[in-house]
Protein backbone atom coordinates (compact mmCIF):
# COMPACT_ATOMS: atom_id res chain seq x y z
CA UNK A 1 0.00 0.00 0.00
CA UNK A 2 1.42 3.34 -1.03
CA UNK A 3 -0.69 5.63 1.14
CA UNK A 4 1.58 8.14 2.86
CA UNK A 5 0.67 10.95 5.18
CA UNK A 6 1.76 14.16 3.34
CA UNK A 7 2.35 15.86 6.69
CA UNK A 8 4.94 13.24 7.55
CA UNK A 9 6.67 13.89 4.23
CA UNK A 10 6.77 17.62 4.96
CA UNK A 11 8.49 17.02 8.28
CA UNK A 12 11.03 14.65 6.75
CA UNK A 13 11.82 17.03 3.92
CA UNK A 14 12.13 20.02 6.26
CA UNK A 15 14.48 18.16 8.56
CA UNK A 16 16.65 17.04 5.64
CA UNK A 17 16.86 20.57 4.22
CA UNK A 18 17.64 22.19 7.56
CA UNK A 19 20.47 19.72 8.10
CA UNK A 20 22.37 20.98 5.06
CA UNK A 21 25.27 23.30 5.96
CA UNK A 22 24.53 26.79 4.68
CA UNK A 23 20.76 26.54 5.15
CA UNK A 24 19.67 28.87 7.95
CA UNK A 25 15.93 28.44 7.64
CA UNK A 26 12.97 27.62 5.49
CA UNK A 27 10.80 30.37 4.12
CA UNK A 28 7.18 29.90 5.16
CA UNK A 29 4.53 30.47 2.58
CA UNK A 30 2.59 33.72 2.66
CA UNK A 31 -0.50 32.18 4.26
CA UNK A 32 1.57 30.91 7.17
CA UNK A 33 3.33 34.20 7.58
CA UNK A 34 0.05 36.11 7.58
CA UNK A 35 -1.41 33.72 10.14
CA UNK A 36 1.67 34.14 12.34
CA UNK A 37 1.50 37.91 12.01
CA UNK A 38 -2.19 37.93 12.91
CA UNK A 39 -1.49 35.85 16.00
CA UNK A 40 1.52 37.90 16.98
CA UNK A 41 1.19 40.52 19.66
CA UNK A 42 3.18 43.59 20.37
CA UNK A 43 4.62 42.28 23.59
CA UNK A 44 5.75 38.90 22.30
CA UNK A 45 6.54 39.31 18.64
CA UNK A 46 8.91 36.34 18.63
CA UNK A 47 6.59 33.91 20.38
CA UNK A 48 4.71 32.85 17.27
CA UNK A 49 7.17 30.93 15.21
CA UNK A 50 5.92 29.17 12.15
CA UNK A 51 6.91 25.49 11.98
CA UNK A 52 9.68 24.63 9.50
CA UNK A 53 7.26 22.45 7.52
CA UNK A 54 5.60 25.69 6.43
CA UNK A 55 8.54 26.13 4.04
CA UNK A 56 7.88 22.83 2.25
CA UNK A 57 5.10 21.76 -0.06
CA UNK A 58 4.38 18.14 -0.97
CA UNK A 59 2.02 17.35 -3.83
CA UNK A 60 0.97 14.18 -5.46
CA UNK A 61 1.13 14.37 -9.24
CA UNK A 62 -2.39 14.64 -10.67
CA UNK A 63 -2.10 11.29 -12.44
CA UNK A 64 -0.98 9.59 -9.24
CA UNK A 65 2.43 8.87 -10.69
CA UNK A 66 4.52 10.22 -7.82
CA UNK A 67 5.35 13.08 -5.49
CA UNK A 68 6.53 16.59 -6.11
CA UNK A 69 8.29 18.35 -3.24
CA UNK A 70 9.11 22.06 -3.18
CA UNK A 71 11.49 23.46 -0.58
CA UNK A 72 12.05 27.17 -0.02
CA UNK A 73 15.36 27.86 1.71
CA UNK A 74 17.04 30.83 3.30
CA UNK A 75 20.81 30.47 2.96
CA UNK A 76 23.68 31.95 4.90
CA UNK A 77 26.17 34.10 3.04
CA UNK A 78 29.51 32.44 2.40
CA UNK A 79 28.67 29.30 0.43
CA UNK A 80 27.89 29.00 -3.23
CA UNK A 81 24.11 29.02 -3.53
CA UNK A 82 23.93 26.45 -6.31
CA UNK A 83 26.04 23.97 -4.33
CA UNK A 84 23.89 24.31 -1.22
CA UNK A 85 20.72 24.02 -3.31
CA UNK A 86 22.07 20.90 -5.01
CA UNK A 87 22.81 19.26 -1.66
CA UNK A 88 19.35 20.19 -0.38
CA UNK A 89 17.86 18.70 -3.55
CA UNK A 90 19.69 15.40 -3.06
CA UNK A 91 19.07 15.02 0.65
CA UNK A 92 15.41 15.95 0.48
CA UNK A 93 14.83 13.54 -2.36
CA UNK A 94 16.60 10.70 -0.53
CA UNK A 95 14.78 11.41 2.72
CA UNK A 96 11.36 11.48 1.06
CA UNK A 97 11.99 8.30 -0.93
CA UNK A 98 13.08 6.49 2.22
CA UNK A 99 9.81 7.46 3.83
CA UNK A 100 7.58 6.13 1.05
CA UNK A 101 6.06 2.71 1.70
CA UNK A 102 6.56 1.65 -1.90
CA UNK A 103 8.86 3.00 -4.64
CA UNK A 104 7.38 6.04 -6.35
CA UNK A 105 8.97 8.76 -8.48
CA UNK A 106 9.92 11.86 -6.48
CA UNK A 107 10.78 15.20 -8.07
CA UNK A 108 12.17 18.06 -6.01
CA UNK A 109 12.33 21.81 -6.62
CA UNK A 110 14.63 23.89 -4.44
CA UNK A 111 14.06 27.62 -4.31
CA UNK A 112 16.59 29.94 -2.67
CA UNK A 113 14.43 32.78 -1.40
CA UNK A 114 17.00 34.82 0.45
CA UNK A 115 20.67 34.91 1.28
CA UNK A 116 20.95 36.28 4.79
CA UNK A 117 23.80 38.71 5.34
CA UNK A 118 26.31 38.04 8.06
CA UNK A 119 25.60 40.83 10.44
CA UNK A 120 27.92 42.76 12.67
CA UNK A 121 26.61 42.20 16.14
CA UNK A 122 25.85 45.56 17.72
CA UNK B 1 10.05 33.57 9.98
CA UNK B 2 10.87 35.98 12.74
CA UNK B 3 14.32 37.42 12.29
CA UNK B 4 16.47 39.85 14.10
CA UNK B 5 17.18 43.06 12.32
CA UNK B 6 20.84 43.88 12.78
CA UNK B 7 23.21 46.16 10.92
CA UNK B 8 24.21 44.88 7.51
CA UNK B 9 27.77 45.87 6.75
CA UNK B 10 27.76 47.61 3.43
CA UNK B 11 24.37 49.28 3.24
CA UNK B 12 25.07 51.52 6.22
CA UNK B 13 27.19 53.93 4.22
CA UNK B 14 24.70 54.39 1.39
CA UNK B 15 22.60 57.53 0.95
CA UNK B 16 18.83 57.31 1.36
CA UNK B 17 18.06 57.63 -2.34
CA UNK B 18 20.13 54.60 -3.27
CA UNK B 19 18.73 52.53 -0.42
CA UNK B 20 15.21 53.45 -1.53
CA UNK B 21 15.98 52.32 -5.09
CA UNK B 22 17.21 48.98 -3.80
CA UNK B 23 14.33 48.58 -1.37
CA UNK B 24 11.88 49.26 -4.20
CA UNK B 25 13.32 46.18 -5.93
CA UNK B 26 12.56 44.09 -2.86
CA UNK B 27 15.83 44.44 -0.94
CA UNK B 28 14.63 44.18 2.64
CA UNK B 29 18.05 44.81 4.16
CA UNK B 30 18.31 48.18 2.44
CA UNK B 31 14.87 49.04 3.73
CA UNK B 32 15.97 47.96 7.23
CA UNK B 33 18.79 50.52 7.08
CA UNK B 34 16.28 53.23 6.14
CA UNK B 35 14.00 52.15 8.97
CA UNK B 36 16.81 52.33 11.52
CA UNK B 37 18.05 55.62 10.16
CA UNK B 38 14.68 57.36 10.37
CA UNK B 39 12.70 55.68 13.11
CA UNK B 40 14.04 57.91 15.85
CA UNK B 41 12.90 61.21 14.36
CA UNK B 42 9.62 59.76 13.09
CA UNK B 43 8.83 58.26 16.47
CA UNK B 44 9.62 61.57 18.19
CA UNK B 45 7.30 63.25 15.70
CA UNK B 46 4.50 60.74 16.28
CA UNK B 47 4.92 60.87 20.07
CA UNK B 48 4.59 64.64 20.01
CA UNK B 49 1.59 64.49 17.68
CA UNK B 50 -0.32 61.72 19.39
CA UNK B 51 0.85 62.12 22.98
CA UNK B 52 0.76 58.38 23.51
CA UNK B 53 3.84 56.21 22.97
CA UNK B 54 1.90 53.10 21.96
CA UNK B 55 -0.16 54.92 19.37
CA UNK B 56 3.04 56.57 18.15
CA UNK B 57 4.73 53.20 17.66
CA UNK B 58 1.71 51.92 15.77
CA UNK B 59 1.61 55.02 13.60
CA UNK B 60 5.28 54.80 12.67
CA UNK B 61 5.11 51.07 12.01
CA UNK B 62 2.06 51.57 9.77
CA UNK B 63 3.84 54.40 7.99
CA UNK B 64 6.90 52.29 7.24
CA UNK B 65 4.87 49.31 6.06
CA UNK B 66 2.83 51.61 3.85
CA UNK B 67 6.07 53.12 2.50
CA UNK B 68 7.41 49.64 1.73
CA UNK B 69 4.28 48.91 -0.31
CA UNK B 70 4.46 52.22 -2.14
CA UNK B 71 8.21 52.27 -2.77
CA UNK B 72 7.90 51.00 -6.35
CA UNK B 73 5.93 54.15 -7.20
CA UNK B 74 8.10 56.52 -5.12
CA UNK B 75 9.58 58.78 -7.77
CA UNK B 76 12.27 60.55 -5.76
CA UNK B 77 10.67 63.94 -6.41
CA UNK B 78 10.95 64.46 -2.66
CA UNK B 79 13.72 63.19 -0.43
CA UNK B 80 12.97 59.88 1.24
CA UNK B 81 13.00 61.58 4.63
CA UNK B 82 10.38 64.13 3.53
CA UNK B 83 8.30 61.43 1.90
CA UNK B 84 8.34 59.44 5.16
CA UNK B 85 7.37 62.54 7.16
CA UNK B 86 4.36 63.03 4.93
CA UNK B 87 3.23 59.45 5.32
CA UNK B 88 3.74 59.54 9.08
CA UNK B 89 1.97 62.87 9.55
CA UNK B 90 -0.99 61.61 7.53
CA UNK B 91 -1.07 58.43 9.56
CA UNK B 92 -1.02 60.37 12.83
CA UNK B 93 -3.81 62.66 11.65
CA UNK B 94 -5.92 59.67 10.67
CA UNK B 95 -5.33 58.06 14.05
CA UNK B 96 -6.27 61.24 15.87
CA UNK B 97 -9.47 61.55 13.86
CA UNK B 98 -10.37 57.98 14.56
CA UNK B 99 -9.64 58.33 18.25
CA UNK B 100 -11.60 61.54 18.57
CA UNK B 101 -14.59 60.42 16.56
CA UNK B 102 -17.73 60.30 18.74
CA UNK B 103 -18.79 57.21 16.80
CA UNK B 104 -15.59 55.39 17.67
CA UNK B 105 -16.24 51.95 19.09
CA UNK B 106 -12.83 51.78 20.71
CA UNK B 107 -13.22 50.48 24.21
CA UNK B 108 -10.51 52.74 25.53
CA UNK B 109 -10.41 56.28 24.26
CA UNK B 110 -7.37 57.80 25.86
CA UNK B 111 -7.10 61.51 26.30
CA UNK B 112 -3.96 63.13 24.97
CA UNK B 113 -1.80 62.58 28.01
CA UNK B 114 0.33 65.51 29.05
CA UNK B 115 2.97 63.25 30.51
CA UNK B 116 2.98 60.71 27.74
CA UNK B 117 6.71 60.28 27.90
CA UNK B 118 7.01 60.12 31.64
CA UNK B 119 6.17 56.44 31.96
CA UNK B 120 7.10 55.22 35.45
CA UNK B 121 10.05 53.14 34.26
CA UNK B 122 11.44 55.99 32.23
CA UNK B 123 10.90 59.00 34.44
CA UNK B 124 14.30 58.62 36.07
CA UNK B 125 16.13 59.15 32.82
CA UNK B 126 13.78 61.85 31.60
CA UNK B 127 15.01 65.34 31.80
CA UNK B 128 12.61 67.53 33.77
CA UNK B 129 12.69 70.12 31.00
CA UNK B 130 11.60 67.53 28.46
CA UNK B 131 8.67 66.52 30.60
CA UNK B 132 7.65 70.13 31.09
CA UNK B 133 7.91 70.79 27.36
CA UNK B 134 5.90 67.68 26.50
CA UNK B 135 3.20 68.79 28.94
CA UNK B 136 3.14 72.25 27.45
CA UNK B 137 2.98 70.79 23.95
CA UNK B 138 -0.03 68.69 24.85
CA UNK B 139 -1.87 71.86 25.85
CA UNK B 140 -1.36 73.42 22.44
CA UNK B 141 -3.92 73.55 19.71
CA UNK B 142 -3.26 70.56 17.42
CA UNK B 143 -2.49 72.67 14.37
CA UNK B 144 0.03 74.75 16.29
CA UNK B 145 1.58 71.68 17.85
CA UNK B 146 2.27 69.92 14.56
CA UNK B 147 3.76 73.07 12.99
CA UNK B 148 6.00 73.61 16.00
CA UNK B 149 7.20 69.99 16.08
CA UNK B 150 7.94 69.87 12.37
CA UNK B 151 9.83 73.16 12.53
CA UNK B 152 11.60 73.17 15.89
CA UNK B 153 12.19 69.47 16.53
CA UNK B 154 12.46 68.16 12.99
CA UNK B 155 13.79 71.27 11.25
CA UNK B 156 11.64 71.06 8.12
CA UNK B 157 11.27 74.05 5.77
CA UNK B 158 8.09 76.15 6.00
CA UNK B 159 6.99 75.14 2.52
CA UNK B 160 7.23 71.47 3.43
CA UNK B 161 5.28 72.00 6.65
CA UNK B 162 2.58 73.92 4.78
CA UNK B 163 2.33 71.08 2.28
CA UNK B 164 2.07 68.40 4.98
CA UNK B 165 -0.52 70.25 7.03
CA UNK B 166 -2.40 71.38 3.92
CA UNK B 167 -2.18 75.04 4.79
CA UNK B 168 -0.23 78.03 3.56
CA UNK B 169 3.21 79.20 4.63
CA UNK B 170 1.83 82.31 6.36
CA UNK B 171 -0.55 80.09 8.31
CA UNK B 172 2.36 77.91 9.35
CA UNK B 173 4.29 80.97 10.50
CA UNK B 174 1.30 82.27 12.40
CA UNK B 175 0.79 78.95 14.16
CA UNK B 176 4.48 78.78 14.97
CA UNK B 177 4.36 82.21 16.54
CA UNK B 178 1.38 81.33 18.70
CA UNK B 179 2.97 78.01 19.64
CA UNK B 180 6.20 79.75 20.70
CA UNK B 181 4.22 82.27 22.68
CA UNK B 182 2.23 79.57 24.51
CA UNK B 183 5.28 77.40 25.15
CA UNK B 184 7.25 80.35 26.43
CA UNK B 185 4.44 81.27 28.79
CA UNK B 186 4.15 77.70 29.99
CA UNK B 187 7.86 77.09 30.38
CA UNK B 188 9.19 80.32 31.76
CA UNK B 189 8.36 84.00 31.96
CA UNK B 190 10.15 86.93 30.40
CA UNK B 191 13.33 87.70 32.13
CA UNK C 1 -7.25 70.71 26.26
CA UNK C 2 -7.18 71.34 22.57
CA UNK C 3 -8.20 68.21 20.77
CA UNK C 4 -9.19 69.60 17.45
CA UNK C 5 -7.62 68.57 14.22
CA UNK C 6 -6.26 70.86 11.52
CA UNK C 7 -8.64 69.34 9.02
CA UNK C 8 -11.77 69.92 11.02
CA UNK C 9 -10.90 73.32 12.41
CA UNK C 10 -12.34 76.48 10.97
CA UNK C 11 -9.80 78.30 8.84
CA UNK C 12 -7.32 80.64 10.44
CA UNK C 13 -8.35 84.26 10.85
CA UNK C 14 -7.94 85.92 7.46
CA UNK C 15 -5.25 88.29 8.67
CA UNK C 16 -3.03 85.30 9.46
CA UNK C 17 -2.88 84.42 5.79
CA UNK C 18 -1.44 87.75 4.72
CA UNK C 19 1.97 87.79 3.13
CA UNK C 20 4.91 87.86 5.49
CA UNK C 21 6.91 90.82 4.41
CA UNK C 22 10.37 91.65 5.66
CA UNK C 23 11.19 92.95 9.09
CA UNK C 24 10.28 96.55 8.55
CA UNK C 25 8.60 98.45 11.35
CA UNK C 26 5.82 99.36 8.93
CA UNK C 27 4.45 95.80 9.13
CA UNK C 28 0.88 95.47 10.18
CA UNK C 29 0.39 93.07 13.06
CA UNK C 30 -0.19 89.90 11.05
CA UNK C 31 -0.68 87.40 13.86
CA UNK C 32 -3.13 87.62 16.73
CA UNK C 33 -1.20 88.27 19.91
CA UNK C 34 1.79 89.70 18.08
CA UNK C 35 3.31 92.88 19.43
CA UNK C 36 5.72 95.56 18.34
CA UNK C 37 8.86 95.91 20.43
CA UNK C 38 10.00 99.39 21.53
CA UNK C 39 12.43 99.37 18.57
CA UNK C 40 9.54 98.85 16.16
CA UNK C 41 10.23 95.26 15.24
CA UNK C 42 7.51 92.66 15.54
CA UNK C 43 8.00 90.02 18.19
CA UNK C 44 6.96 87.25 15.77
CA UNK C 45 9.55 88.37 13.24
CA UNK C 46 12.32 88.68 15.84
CA UNK C 47 11.63 85.16 17.01
CA UNK C 48 11.61 83.84 13.47
CA UNK C 49 14.96 85.47 12.80
CA UNK C 50 16.42 84.24 16.06
CA UNK C 51 15.34 80.66 15.37
CA UNK C 52 15.93 80.48 11.63
CA UNK C 53 18.82 82.70 10.65
CA UNK C 54 22.50 82.97 11.30
CA UNK C 55 23.23 85.10 14.38
CA UNK C 56 24.79 88.01 12.48
CA UNK C 57 22.39 88.01 9.53
CA UNK C 58 20.69 91.28 10.51
CA UNK C 59 22.82 94.16 11.86
CA UNK C 60 19.85 95.61 13.73
CA UNK C 61 19.16 92.57 15.89
CA UNK C 62 22.85 92.20 16.72
CA UNK C 63 22.90 95.60 18.36
CA UNK C 64 19.29 96.10 19.51
CA UNK C 65 18.78 95.31 23.22
CA UNK C 66 15.01 94.89 22.78
CA UNK C 67 15.40 92.34 20.04
CA UNK C 68 18.05 90.51 22.00
CA UNK C 69 15.88 90.40 25.11
CA UNK C 70 12.94 89.11 23.08
CA UNK C 71 15.05 86.41 21.47
CA UNK C 72 16.44 85.34 24.83
CA UNK C 73 12.88 84.87 26.03
CA UNK C 74 12.84 81.61 24.11
CA UNK C 75 15.98 80.29 25.81
CA UNK C 76 14.13 77.99 28.21
CA UNK C 77 11.99 76.55 25.45
CA UNK C 78 15.03 76.09 23.23
CA UNK C 79 16.98 74.28 25.93
CA UNK C 80 14.04 71.92 26.50
CA UNK C 81 13.71 71.40 22.74
CA UNK C 82 17.34 70.34 22.54
CA UNK C 83 16.76 67.93 25.41
CA UNK C 84 13.68 66.53 23.66
CA UNK C 85 15.68 65.94 20.48
CA UNK C 86 18.38 64.16 22.45
CA UNK C 87 16.06 61.76 24.29
CA UNK C 88 15.18 58.46 22.66
CA UNK C 89 11.41 58.20 22.35
CA UNK C 90 9.89 55.19 24.13
CA UNK C 91 9.68 52.03 22.06
CA UNK C 92 12.47 53.08 19.71
CA UNK C 93 14.65 50.04 20.16
CA UNK C 94 11.99 47.46 19.38
CA UNK C 95 10.51 49.47 16.54
CA UNK C 96 12.90 48.52 13.72
CA UNK C 97 12.44 44.81 14.43
CA UNK C 98 8.66 45.19 14.54
CA UNK C 99 8.64 47.04 11.25
CA UNK C 100 10.88 44.56 9.49
CA UNK C 101 8.89 41.59 10.77
CA UNK C 102 5.74 43.21 9.41
CA UNK C 103 7.46 43.92 6.08
CA UNK C 104 8.81 40.38 5.77
CA UNK C 105 5.30 39.07 6.32
CA UNK C 106 4.30 40.76 3.09
CA UNK C 107 7.20 39.96 0.87
CA UNK C 108 6.31 37.70 -2.02
CA UNK C 109 8.93 35.69 -3.83
CA UNK C 110 8.84 37.75 -7.00
CA UNK C 111 10.46 36.36 -10.11
CA UNK C 112 12.45 33.14 -10.00
CA UNK C 113 15.60 32.43 -11.98
CA UNK C 114 17.22 29.09 -12.71
CA UNK C 115 20.54 28.34 -11.00
CA UNK C 116 23.22 26.89 -13.27
CA UNK C 117 22.38 23.21 -12.91
CA UNK C 118 20.78 21.78 -16.04
CA UNK C 119 19.85 18.51 -14.36
CA UNK C 120 17.98 19.68 -11.31
CA UNK C 121 15.18 22.13 -10.64
CA UNK C 122 17.09 24.72 -8.58
CA UNK C 123 15.92 28.31 -8.49
CA UNK C 124 16.75 31.57 -6.80
CA UNK C 125 14.59 34.65 -6.34
CA UNK C 126 15.56 37.65 -8.40
CA UNK C 127 15.77 39.76 -5.22
CA UNK C 128 18.26 37.39 -3.56
CA UNK C 129 20.46 37.20 -6.66
CA UNK C 130 20.27 40.97 -7.22
CA UNK C 131 21.31 41.58 -3.66
CA UNK C 132 24.46 39.48 -4.04
CA UNK C 133 25.37 41.16 -7.33
CA UNK C 134 24.79 44.65 -5.95
CA UNK C 135 27.06 43.78 -3.06
CA UNK C 136 29.73 42.66 -5.52
CA UNK C 137 29.43 45.96 -7.39
CA UNK C 138 29.64 47.88 -4.11
CA UNK C 139 32.97 46.19 -3.50
CA UNK C 140 34.49 48.18 -6.37
CA UNK C 141 35.85 51.42 -4.83
CA UNK C 142 34.03 54.49 -6.10
CA UNK C 143 31.02 52.57 -7.39
CA UNK C 144 27.67 51.70 -5.84
CA UNK C 145 24.88 49.71 -7.45
CA UNK C 146 21.41 51.23 -7.79
CA UNK C 147 18.93 49.02 -9.66
CA UNK C 148 19.71 45.44 -10.61
CA UNK C 149 17.40 43.30 -12.73
CA UNK C 150 17.99 39.75 -13.87
CA UNK C 151 16.21 38.08 -16.77
CA UNK C 152 16.47 34.83 -18.59
CA UNK C 153 18.69 35.19 -21.67
CA UNK C 154 17.50 32.82 -24.29
CA UNK C 155 17.71 29.10 -23.67
CA UNK C 156 18.58 27.07 -20.60
CA UNK C 157 19.93 28.71 -17.50
CA UNK C 158 21.54 31.74 -19.19
CA UNK C 159 20.94 35.01 -17.37
CA UNK C 160 21.23 38.66 -18.42
CA UNK C 161 22.04 41.25 -15.73
CA UNK C 162 20.99 44.88 -16.16
CA UNK C 163 22.47 47.18 -13.55
CA UNK C 164 22.52 50.92 -12.99
CA UNK C 165 25.41 52.44 -11.07
CA UNK C 166 26.34 55.60 -9.31
CA UNK C 167 30.03 56.27 -9.56
CA UNK C 168 32.63 58.77 -8.48
CA UNK C 169 34.27 60.75 -11.25
CA UNK C 170 37.82 60.63 -9.89
CA UNK C 171 38.74 57.91 -12.37
CA UNK C 172 37.69 57.14 -15.94
CA UNK C 173 34.22 55.64 -16.03
CA UNK C 174 34.93 52.88 -18.59
CA UNK C 175 37.61 51.48 -16.31
CA UNK C 176 35.29 51.48 -13.33
CA UNK C 177 32.42 49.94 -15.30
CA UNK C 178 34.80 47.23 -16.46
CA UNK C 179 35.75 46.47 -12.86
CA UNK C 180 32.10 46.28 -11.87
CA UNK C 181 31.33 43.93 -14.76
CA UNK C 182 34.14 41.63 -13.65
CA UNK C 183 32.94 41.75 -10.04
CA UNK C 184 29.41 40.83 -11.16
CA UNK C 185 30.58 37.92 -13.28
CA UNK C 186 32.85 36.67 -10.51
CA UNK C 187 30.13 36.86 -7.86
CA UNK C 188 27.53 35.26 -10.15
CA UNK C 189 29.86 32.31 -10.66
CA UNK C 190 31.43 32.01 -7.21
CA UNK C 191 28.77 33.19 -4.76
CA UNK C 192 25.62 32.14 -6.55
CA UNK C 193 26.26 29.67 -9.34
CA UNK C 194 24.30 31.66 -11.85
CA UNK C 195 25.15 31.42 -15.58
CA UNK C 196 25.39 35.13 -16.36
CA UNK C 197 26.07 35.53 -20.07
CA UNK C 198 25.38 39.24 -20.52
CA UNK C 199 25.90 42.27 -18.27
CA UNK C 200 24.48 45.67 -19.19
CA UNK C 201 25.72 48.50 -17.01
CA UNK C 202 24.77 52.15 -17.18
CA UNK C 203 26.06 54.90 -14.92
CA UNK C 204 23.09 57.02 -13.90
CA UNK C 205 24.46 59.42 -11.31
CA UNK C 206 27.54 60.77 -9.62
CA UNK C 207 28.40 59.20 -6.27
CA UNK C 208 28.84 61.95 -3.71
CA UNK C 209 30.71 61.36 -0.50
CA UNK C 210 28.37 60.05 2.20
CA UNK C 211 27.60 60.81 4.91
CA UNK C 212 27.67 64.52 4.09
CA UNK C 213 29.14 65.34 7.50
CA UNK C 214 32.13 63.20 8.38
CA UNK C 215 32.07 61.97 11.93
CA UNK C 216 28.29 61.66 11.98
CA UNK C 217 28.78 58.20 13.39
CA UNK C 218 28.05 56.29 10.21
CA UNK C 219 30.83 54.05 9.10
CA UNK C 220 32.19 54.75 5.66
CA UNK C 221 34.09 52.59 3.27
CA UNK C 222 33.71 48.88 3.63
CA UNK C 223 33.91 46.46 0.78
CA UNK C 224 34.90 42.85 0.62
Amino acid sequence: MTTVDPTALLGVAAEAALGVPGVTGLQPRLAHRLAAAAASTRTHPASHRTPPEAGVRAERAPDGSGWHIEVRCVLAEGRRAVDVARTVHGRVRTAVISRLAAPEPVTVTVTVTRIAARYDEP
Amino acid sequence: MIERTASPRLECDLPDGLLAVRAAEGDEDSFAVLVRRHSRSLLTLACCMLGNPQDAEDAVQDAFVSAWRRLPEYRHSAEFRTWMYRITVNRCLTMRRRRLSPLSLNTVVEPVAGDAWSQPDRSAERDAATVALTRALAELDAGQRICWILREVQGLPYREIAHMTRTSEPTVRGRLFRARRSLQEAMGPWR
Amino acid sequence: MALDDPHTRPPEPPEADGPRTGSAAADVLPFPGDQALPCGRLLSRVWEQAQDEAPAADPHTVSCPHCREAAEGLATVNAATRALRAVDPPGLHALADRVMNAVRTEVGLGRLLPLADPDRDLRITESAAAKALRQAADGVPGARAATCRLTSAGEGTDIRVTMTLVAMLDRPLPERVHQVRRAILHSAGQDLGLAVTAVDISVVDVLEPWPPHPGAGIRTGGGA
